[in-house]
């Protein structure tokens, strides 16, 4: 959810991406997000797909400062600065690396309290990628 | 009857104070506005539609299948491959759905409610979801650019109108020359700055439009409309006594969803069985006209409310401002 994603990539989970789609293991129950082919509890490989509610808190994140960022993130890196990110331990459990948004380095702090909007990612290809970022809960 | 069961508003983090034009350039071209809302890097149309629909349709009591979705907005990220379709993806499962853009002018929004309620009296479905959103954007070094603002607001259509039965619309067009427009292509609005008034006479021309017709007691005008056209706007409409709404002075200009988003702050105060008047003007206007419902104060209770956006956000000043909206990039307009 972080980085480049090729548009056929892109365009084959967009759902997952703009709903928050899981998959849930039909063996053990186990949710897996993003999805994947293989169970990494039980080794099952079969899945119900399950929408994930978007809320969660920050089990830990990185300030990517000084254009340290990716390539599709320069302009927005030049224009805006430091890119954020994060991994927000999702209230279903999952961990999810994300990127941050409408808050300040200073005010990040583990354990706070976040919720899923939709954000462009980034612009490259000329192609928009919208997909999800966390955002503090009342910001 | 036919009319809004939910809606929901959205609202940029960014606010810029009036005040920096004039720190900037000596003046702020938009007299009355005190501050403005603005996208920041990562927003555009799209993504506050979608905060705004997930907002709207969070405040229905329970699950409705949406047939369709009118997006009314006059700067969609793209000019062919819809933009609007990128709203159902993050919104539903379904994807069997009439979606349509509706663009082109500052009606657009109320153009998209209108839309989705007669898509509903058609009976072709019975539920839909009008969208308005917008951000427009002119050259820095442009007077007008000063007002431009951004806001989204959503409203679920529906059978039983809980929130606000639909009463009737109303649509006048008026060619206009010189005034807000943006040729194939371009990025920003032009305006010639002919001062010719070509709201006020839209305004006047739909006022002649909705005489014919009995209205009710309108209580409510929601236009979202700048200061200059507020102050001449009751008697042009033939609604002296209606209160108007000053939302234009807080968040600027929103375009197409200026009118849609003075609309959901009427219903965050009405009482049932109020009359509200929401027109977008530019180019000619097109109203609706609706009466607050019994389920309204129910519905509302749940999200944010207008005012509390409003009074949120966070001020940048005019260089962060700029950048946030790609006017100091090489790649402004262009793709990335």
């Amino acid at each position: 959810m972080t980085s480049y994603v090729s548009l056929p990539m892109y365009g084959a989970n967009i759902d997952e991406r703009m709903r928050l789609i899981a998959g849930k293991c039909k063996s053990c129950g186990q949710l897996a997000y993003p999805q994947r082919p293989v169970c990494t509890k039980c080794g099952g490989d079969q899945f119900d797909d399950t929408p994930l509610s978007g809320n969660g808190t920050l089990y830990t994140y990185s300030v990517v400062a000084g254009n340290g960022a990716p390539s599709e993130f320069d302009d927005e890196q030049t224009m805006t600065g430091d890119v954020l990110c994060g991994v927000v331990e999702l209230k279903e459990g999952p961990r999810v690396m994300v990127r941050l948004a409408d808050v300040d380095p200073e005010q990040l702090h583990i354990g706070m309290k976040l919720r899923a909007v939709i954000r462009r990612l980034y612009d490259q290809e000329g192609f928009l990628r919208y997909g999800t970022k966390f955002e503090p809960v009342g910001s | 009857m036919v009319g809004i069961e939910s809606y929901g508003a959205a609202l940029p983090t960014l606010r810029l104070p009036a005040t920096a034009y004039v720190e900037a350039w000596g003046a702020c071209a938009a007299r009355g506005m005190k501050q403005k809302a603005f996208c920041a890097y990562d927003e555009d149309p799209v993504t506050l539609g979608i905060e705004a629909a997930r907002q709207a349709l969070g405040r229905l009591p329970a699950s409705v299948e949406i047939g369709a979705l009118f997006f009314g907005v006059t700067t969609p990220p793209f000019e062919e491959k819809p933009s609007a379709a990128t709203l159902p993806t993050a919104l539903f499962e379904n994807s069997a759905m009439r979606v349509t853009e509706i663009t082109g002018s500052p009606q657009a929004g109320v153009q998209a409610l209108v839309s989705a309620v007669e898509y509903c009296m058609a009976g072709k479905g019975r539920y839909a979801l009008g969208v308005a959103a917008d951000a427009p954007s002119g050259p820095a070094d442009a007077s007008y650019e000063h007002a431009l603002g951004a806001a989204a607001v959503a409203f679920v259509v529906g059978p039983d109108g809980g929130v606000a039965s639909f009463e009737n619309s109303f649509s006048v067009t008026r060619e206009t020359f010189g005034s807000r427009f943006r040729r194939h292509g371009d990025d920003t609005l032009s305006d010639l700055e002919l001062r010719t008034r070509d709201n006020l006479a839209s305004a006047q021309a739909l006022g002649a439009e909705m005489a014919a017709s009995k209205l009710g007691k309108v209580k409510r005008l929601a236009l979202g409309a700048d200061a200059g056209l507020m102050r001449g706007v009751g008697k042009a409409l033939r609604l002296p006594e209606a209160e108007t709404d000053a939302l234009w002075s807080m968040i600027g200009d929103a375009g197409s969803a200026s009118a849609p988003f003075a609309l959901a702050a009427a219903l965050d105060v009405a009482r049932a069985g109020e009359i509200i008047l929401c027109a977008g003007i530019g180019s000619g206007a097109t109203a609706a006209l609706l009466a607050a419902g019994k389920e309204l104060s129910k519905r509302r209770r749940k999200g944010a409310k207008v005012a509390n956006l409003i009074a949120g956000g966070k001020m940048v000043d005019y260089v962060t401002y700029l950048k946030h909206r790609r006017m100091l990039s090489s790649r402004f307009g262009g793709n990335g």
